[in-house]
């Protein structure tokens, strides 16, 4: 073998393990999922039937599905943009080292570190309608009880608080690693030219900020579309449909329903999703 | 080399002790934390009669069963024996183990009571062997019934009508410490208890055609969301998951609507004393009968050892006792006159209950499309129970769904 051929096939045969484990592991099941889309199959009996676009078509006329993928739409909207705030707003605040500040940070995040079912269970224990802390101290006080996790509003709004309060611990930590990678010479520079604390904000943090905000919001979008455990236990999807996210519902329609083809059309459409807004994220972030 | 062959030889029989021929795997799922212990005592037993098998018994709660035997299916590494209830047995029946090959069917099949034959003879198939037959029934707390100075009917005959059983509900939560009326489970199974009592029912008599949506059926609905929008079932139960039994057993429930399975994890109730009162009655007594099965699978490791299992866990000598330490019915027809010695009767109460059960009902839930529906179902009442749609239109939507399912 000369030493030019040699030099083309070494990096490949690197490439190789890596390859194997992507191909085996996430290729594969993709690809048998994508094929599995396209039977009437189920777990008894395998594959089954071949129906075509069939399940994609049916996805059009199945409202529980429409209103699962408008949860995971607003649910992403609203806790990206919650995390986003509330972790640089922390990050800012507790960015000088003191005791006070270390304590503070640990504090913040201590839910990260937590198992998503125990965060569930302990909100549940918090805000159950029930049997619920919260309602037992309003009734204790002469209040009227609120209906937590039995309206679909009230519920959202603690599915939500719940997923920002286990999640802006994370992403805090990432922000101070972003703002003190910013050189305090700019800042003295700023203030020498008599610049507010809020210009400083706006003219330095933030601009220099962007790589982190980025990756932040990449981060927080995907692992919020993946949304599951916190959601299972606190409200297992309820009330009715009100918090159902699209990962439960492919869960549901594989399990429950024991509909395994079906539920592999959702998450190709799932898949299809993530792929776009990868792509866009990632054009912005090169344009930056 | 002489090394080597040692090695070798220890390898082998390690390997040998891992797998024996005999061994079986079976999936044992449990409702109560009693379940678990007594079933461990006649694996031991088993193991003991039979010296060359060990059983490898692997627990689940009742929630993943049906998760946990999908997977294994699906993977081909389906156990030996399961513990399955209704809606699984028609699920796994494409690739259930045939036990008709190793016992003789017709002796084995005339051991059980008449009901619970349409789940395991399919043709001249025998998909598996019933262990109890389960019902429906109404637990109450006897303290809050004594406090509010209502009385429960006794005798089934002269049951509470459903105007009654409101009535005595309204007077117990005004006028005891129980802060519910009425703990209900969160199954369609449950809610079916209401349908049939008024009347309703899921399938016509050709089992070809659903005929839910009726002025019975409506009349159950509309009763059980006025139940839960009047407050008498606490709104977590059906809408956020809040466990039922956890209310009633914690003493907060004033009834709970349930089944007899319950009896054995209830005899550890010690805050405060409870009973069972007969089902109430609208248009006729009803309750839901249903039932625990064992089943093999056709591509399992040792389907002769798991039939032989199945038969030594449904025999006279083994069930019955059995069926005493977990305080359950038996599905052998000899087990009519079984004692347990406590809870006899409360025993007798579901045993009257289902003895009235039209056999319609059970003829509903061992159509395979029952099991298909019981979600879709379930989701249509909560959306009545939070208005976003009519009993009508719900009975309306679950008949074509059911009708499509049928074809």
């Amino acid at each position: 073998m000369t030493y030019r051929l040699r030099q083309k096939i070494v990096p490949y045969l690197f490439l190789i393990p890596n390859t194997a484990i992507f191909s085996l592991f996430v290729l594969l099941p993709m690809v048998y999922g994508l094929i599995f889309s396209l039977y009437n199959g189920s777990f008894v009996q395998g594959f089954g039937r071949f129906v075509g676009l069939a399940n994609y078509i049916q996805l059009g006329r199945d409202q529980t599905f429409q209103t699962s993928l408008f949860n995971t739409f607003w649910y992403v909207v609203v806790v990206v943009s919650l995390v986003l705030v509330l972790s640089l707003t922390l990050a800012v605040l507790l960015r000088q080292t003191s005791l006070g500040s270390s304590i503070a940070r640990i504090g913040f995040y201590l839910p990260v570190i937590l198992s998503p079912v125990i965060v569930g269970v302990s909100w549940r224990w918090m805000f159950s309608t029930d049997l619920g802390v919260i309602n037992a101290l309003l009734t204790e006080w002469g209040r009227t009880p609120i209906p937590w996790l039995t309206d679909v509003h009230w519920a959202q709004m603690v599915v939500v608080l719940a997923s920002v309060w286990s999640m802006t611990g994370f992403y805090m930590v990432l922000f101070i690693g972003g703002l003190n990678t910013i050189p305090p010479e700019l800042y003295e520079a700023a203030e020498i030219d008599g610049a507010t604390t809020r210009q400083q904000f706006w003219r330095i943090t933030l601009p220099l900020l962007t790589p982190t905000t980025l990756l932040v919001t990449i981060l927080a979008t995907i692992n919020s579309f993946k949304a599951f455990e916190i959601i299972l236990v606190l409200t297992n999807g309820g009330p009715g449909d009100g918090t159902k996210l699209l990962v439960q519902n492919i869960y549901q329609t594989a399990f429950d329903a024991s509909n395994p083809s079906y539920a592999s059309a959702q998450s190709v459409v799932l898949f299809v999703i993530l792929m776009l807004l990868t792509f866009f994220q990632t054009r912005l972030a090169r344009e930056n | 080399m002489k090394r080597v062959s040692v090695v070798m030889a220890i390898m082998l029989a390690f390997l040998g002790s891992a797998w024996a021929a005999g061994d079986i795997q079976v999936v044992w799922f449990t409702e109560a934390p009693t379940e678990q212990g007594i079933f461990d005592k006649y694996v031991q037993m088993y193991e003991k009669a039979n010296p060359g098998t060990k059983v490898q018994v692997t627990y689940v709660p009742f929630q993943q069963l049906t998760q946990k035997l999908q997977l294994m299916v699906a993977g081909d590494t389906p156990p030996d024996v399961a513990r399955v209830v209704t809606a699984n047995i028609a699920e796994f029946d494409p690739v259930a183990l045939d036990l008709s090959a190793y016992i003789n069917p017709d002796q084995f099949v005339n051991q059980f009571l008449p009901s619970q034959v349409p789940y395991i003879k399919k043709g001249s198939r025998i998909i598996g062997a019933p262990l109890d037959v389960t019902a429906n029934g109404l637990f109450y707390n006897k303290d809050c019934f004594d406090q509010a100075g209502v009385k429960i009917p006794t005798n089934p005959i002269q049951t509470w009508t459903w105007e009654q059983w409101h009535s005595a509900m309204d007077t117990v939560r005004k006028n005891s410490k129980c802060r519910f009326a009425l703990s209900y489970d969160f199954t369609t199974y449950r809610f079916s208890t209401l349908l049939y009592e008024a009347g309703g029912r899921y399938i016509d008599e050709s089992g070809k055609k659903f005929v839910v949506d009726s002025p019975e059926s409506l009349h159950a609905l509309n009763f059980f969301n006025e139940l839960f929008q009047d407050g008498y079932i606490s709104k977590g139960q059906w809408l956020s998951g809040e466990d039922p039994s956890n209310l009633f057993r914690s003493g907060l429930s004033a009834m709970y609507m349930s089944g007899n399975w319950n009896l054995s994890q209830f005899a550890q109730i010690t805050n405060f004393k409870w009973g069972v009162v007969p089902l109430p009655k609208d248009k006729i007594r009803s309750t839901v009968p249903g039932g625990k099965f064992v089943m093999g699978f056709r591509n399992s490791k040792n389907p002769a050892e798991a039939a032989r299992f199945i038969q030594w866990i449904t025999s006279k000598e083994i069930n019955l006792p059995f069926s005493k330490d977990n305080m359950v019915l038996s599905a052998r027809k000899d087990g009519k006159t079984l004692k347990y010695g406590q809870f006899d009767d409360e025993i007798a109460l579901y045993l009257d209950d289902l003895s009235v059960t039209p056999a319609y009902v059970g003829k509903d839930w061992s159509n395979p499309a029952m099991a298909k529906m019981n979600t879709f179902i379930r989701d249509q009442i909560v959306k009545v129970l939070l208005g976003q749609q009519t009993a009508k239109q719900a009975l309306e939507i679950i008949q074509t769904e059911g009708d499509k399912q049928l074809k």
